[in-house]
């Protein structure tokens, strides 16, 4: 209001003055944007290049879509060389159609022959050609023609050679005509099977992007982060968990991967049968729990260790079965993928997806199982800290923050010298995390251990900023990093957009979630709902609709991308389309950018439909 | 009995809610809190349940000092207090059996509760429960196709399930028709005289204070200014509540 008020008080002259001032800027801004920018008048004027540009503008508007049959209809007429004493010309006729060669002799290639047709197919290409004495296999072409629409033509040429012979010499008029499509032209079917490639990149990177995004964009959730708080001690002890857990969790894994394809049981169905007996046993085991504790008695400490038996129990016998079905998969997929003909791709996916989980598993179990040790410590440590007395739990806020703190510098550190690989890297690890841990510890005793930090809002500024960095650049630049690592090919290309779309989708999603109406989650906090209830009972049935329209848009944005990101060396249409366009085809680029518009304008009105109808 | 000792509310940007506030509410009681707008009820009652985080002071319920709790105790005493509310805060694209549900959230083994799935016994309270409000044939619908009414009997059902000690209800009948808003105080009060929950109610209206509140509190910028009977409140009592403000803005 104040400012308001100040701006009505400028004077006239004033206020001319600000608006010229402006108005001068502003010409010198754009003044200055047109020279950077190189914008002139002689390179498009440039009659060469005009020449060029309508060129392939031309070539691009007769898209090089079909194959056609084609007519051929040729008649003879003869040539002698050199000419006699008298030069005449010559008549042929046959059907409808005449043809007059005057002069029908040459002496020299300087001497300029005029044919002409009458009765010709009106509007009708041809060419001229003549073959040479004595030379069987070639024939040289001496010109082209066209009818006009009476079927008459008349044209000019000269010889590009003179073979002297007693005999009269062939030439040829041969008119050609397209008759109808015979079929999609070359250019046309890899359009076709580039353009599929292009959608199923986009539906993948969609797909893998959204499914990464949904969990991501809750931590980066202003409301549902800012009023998670821990003791320094919680967080601590959550920092020193994440490596312990993730080690043991992937040694585990690592462990009962390798006990389950040791050469004991090798075959394929006794492994089935095991894997399946094994699931049984898990599920068993899943009922159990579920109907142990749904009844709503309070939970005594002896229940939680059972429960935590129980999901340990579990978790290792999934590990197990998965492992057997993974061997199980490989042989499957391998077996299918010979056998099913056209089909065998649903084998090939069977194979490759074991070969993740066997290849993969190790790690992303171990990232869960430290997940999980992270949540537990957080909680026993904030528990610990809460329930002591003071000078007790000062003293494990010190001894935890001393131990997190080193932990924490020497993550940093490591990571710094795998990166840069320095000469001796104790300076980059051992010390500073030892000297870090001191120094935490030190500070943490003049703190109160019972403070919570504003652990959530630390998180989701960190996870917003790295979303914000990720998405701020292009894919198409990711693209050339991932064709580094994987090669060139619609591989990388998936891999670039699923990055970007993760990032952009996780911010879009997280706007959502900041958005729904905070009344039903407040209601849901207060029936004593946990946070992951809350998510699952306040927040998803509010964001459903957004997250469901955001992805369509997202796919649609994909698609679009992923026709260029080609171009970066991704795969997809854009791989071709730039090969068309160094090539010089400019009527196969043609097509190729019809089949992007039409995919593009077709997915973008069918997203706007769907999104208008959901939203 | 709910003991509520020098309780005390500010807000981060300064704000002072609640001064030094302090009363009793025995067990079962029915407590009505009046004040203007703004007087700090809607921050007092949130206190109790933890919504908000008290600044100074101490909340007592029997042996638990809800004031001070944390992590899993907060969401073992928050399960004994239903909280209902103005704005009914549904989620609305759920149906109105699974709101009603939620309020066992705090119970249930939370794996199964994810994943959807409820006792079979919590969903044959649930199903009592909306009978008991008069909306059971409503239990399939979807929140928003309530009426508001309805919804506040969805509320209502949704905080029985918690098999409350307490019931909080921040302006409960503000949003609906008077005809509407005697019959749901009138269930609300039917209700927790029978299961013997102690209410705190803020409200709007005397007449509603009077006709259903055990006892009263008002306060007037944060302070408690009366504490005593409904029919306590007579010309002079309304001016020391509401007076000063009606002065201020007439
Ligand atoms: N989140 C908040 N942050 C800062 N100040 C707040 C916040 N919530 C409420 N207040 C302030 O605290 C004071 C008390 O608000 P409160 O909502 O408790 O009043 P109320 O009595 O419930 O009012 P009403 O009858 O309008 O609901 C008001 O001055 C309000 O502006
Ligand atoms: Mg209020």
């Amino acid at each position: 209001m104040a400012k308001r008020g100040k701006k009505e008080q400028l004077s006239p002259g004033m206020s001319a003055l600000r608006t010229v001032l402006i108005a001068v800027i502003l010409f010198l801004v754009y003044a200055f944007a047109v020279q950077d920018t190189q914008i002139n008048l002689e390179e498009p004027l440039d009659p060469r290049r005009q020449e060029t540009t309508i060129r392939v503008l031309r070539a691009l508007a007769r898209p090089n879509l079909f194959t056609f049959n084609e007519e051929i209809r040729g008649m003879d007429i003869n040539i002698r060389m050199p000419c006699g004493d008298e030069i005449i010309g010559s008549q042929v006729s046959l059907g409808d159609r005449t043809t007059t060669l005057s002069p029908n002799c040459v002496t020299t290639t300087q001497d300029v022959l005029t044919l002409r047709g009458e009765g010709f197919r009106p509007n009708t290409s041809g060419i001229i050609r003549w073959y040479p004495p004595g030379d069987v296999s070639t024939t040289r072409a001496l010109s082209s023609f066209r009818t006009d629409g009476e079927g008459n033509f008349e044209i000019e040429f000269t010889m590009p050679d003179v073979r002297p012979t007693d005999e009269p010499q062939r030439i040829e008029v041969e008119e050609k005509w397209q008759t109808g499509i015979s079929g999609l032209s070359e250019a046309s079917q890899i359009t076709l099977e580039k353009i599929t490639e292009t959608i199923l990149l986009a539906l993948l990177a969609t797909t893998v992007g959204t499914i990464l995004a949904i969990p991501i964009s809750f931590i980066a959730a202003r409301n549902l982060m800012e009023n998670f708080g821990s003791p320094l001690a919680a967080v601590m002890s959550a920092i020193i968990a994440l490596p312990i857990g993730y080690f043991v969790g992937r040694s585990i894994t690592n462990l009962l991967i390798n006990m389950a394809t040791t050469e004991l049981i090798t075959n394929t169905f006794v492994q089935l049968v095991i894997a399946v007996i094994l699931i049984i046993a898990v599920w068993a085991i899943v009922q159990f729990g579920v109907s142990r504790t749904a009844d709503g008695e309070p939970e005594t400490t002896r229940d939680r260790i059972v429960s935590i038996l129980q999901f340990v129990l579990a978790a290792i016998l999934s590990i197990f079965a998965l492992a057997y079905l993974g061997q199980v998969g490989l042989v499957f997929g391998g077996w299918l993928e010979s056998n099913l003909g056209f089909l065998g791709f649903i084998g090939g996916f069977l194979a490759l997806a074991s070969e993740f989980f066997l290849i993969g598993a190790p790690g992303i179990i171990g990232f869960l199982v430290g997940l999980v040790a992270m949540s537990y410590a957080s909680r026993f440590g904030q528990e610990a800290v809460l329930g002591l007395p003071d000078g007790s739990s000062r003293i494990l806020s010190v001894v935890v923050t001393g131990i997190g703190t080193a932990v924490l510098v020497f993550g940093i550190g490591s990571s710094l010298n795998w990166l840069y690989v320095f000469d001796n890297p104790q300076n980059w690890t051992i010390i500073p995390a030892i000297a870090g841990g001191v120094l935490g510890a030190v500070g943490t005793a003049f703190i109160a251990p019972k403070r919570l930090m504003p652990i959530g809002f630390i998180t989701y500024t960190i996870v917003r900023g790295i979303l914000n960095l990720i998405r701020s650049i292009e894919p198409l630049v990711y693209v050339i990093a991932f064709a580094v690592w994987v090669g060139i090919g619609p591989f990388a290309g998936v891999m670039a957009l699923t990055l970007h779309t993760v990032a952009a989708l996780g911010k879009l999603f997280s706007e959502q979630v900041e958005n729904i109406s905070e009344g039903p989650l407040e209601a849901i906090t207060a029936t004593g709902a946990n946070a992951v209830q809350r998510v699952v009972f306040a927040v998803i049935p509010q964001i459903v609709p957004p997250y469901i329209a955001f992805t369509l848009y997202r796919w649609d944005i994909n698609v679009r991308m992923s026709t260029i990101i080609g171009f970066g060396g991704g795969g997809g249409i854009g791989f071709v389309l730039s090969q068309a366009i160094n090539l010089l085809r400019y009527r196969d680029a043609a097509v190729m950018m019809i089949a992007i518009a039409i995919v593009v304008g077709t997915l973008d009105y069918v997203s706007s439909r769907v999104r208008a109808r959901i939203l | 009995m709910l003991r509520v000792k020098n309780l005390s509310k500010i807000y981060d940007d300064g704000t002072q809610a609640l001064t030094d506030v302090s009363f009793n509410v025995p067990q079962g009681e029915f407590l009505s809190v009046v004040g203007l707008s703004g007087s700090g009820k809607s921050t007092l009652l949130r206190c109790i349940n933890r919504l908000i985080d008290p600044s100074v002071g101490e909340i007592w319920w029997k042996e638990t000092q809800l004031s001070h709790v944390t992590g899993e105790e907060l969401r073992r005493a928050r399960r004994k207090i239903g909280m209902i509310f103005q704005h009914f805060n549904l989620v609305d694209r759920s149906p109105v059996i699974t709101n009603v549900l939620s309020g066992r959230l705090g119970y249930v083994n939370p794996m199964a509760s994810v994943f959807g799935r409820f006792p079979a016994s919590d969903v044959k309270r649930a199903r009592n429960n909306l009978d008991r409000v008069g909306i059971g044939d409503k239990a399939d619908n979807r929140a928003d196709e309530l009426s508001g009414g309805q919804k506040q009997r969805v509320g209502i059902a949704r905080a029985l399930m918690q098999d409350p000690e307490i019931m909080l209800a921040d302006e409960p009948v503000a949003s609906l028709d008077p005809v509407l808003a005697h019959s749901i105080m009138r269930q609300l009060k039917d209700i927790t005289k029978e299961d013997n929950i102690t209410v705190l109610c803020s409200l709007h209206f005397l007449d509603l204070v009077q006709q259903y509140s055990d006892r009263v509190i008002a306060l007037n910028e944060g302070k408690l200014v009366f504490e005593g009977k409904p029919d306590e409140i007579d010309d002079e009592r309304f001016k020391d509540i509401y007076g000063k403000e009606a002065e201020r803005i007439g």
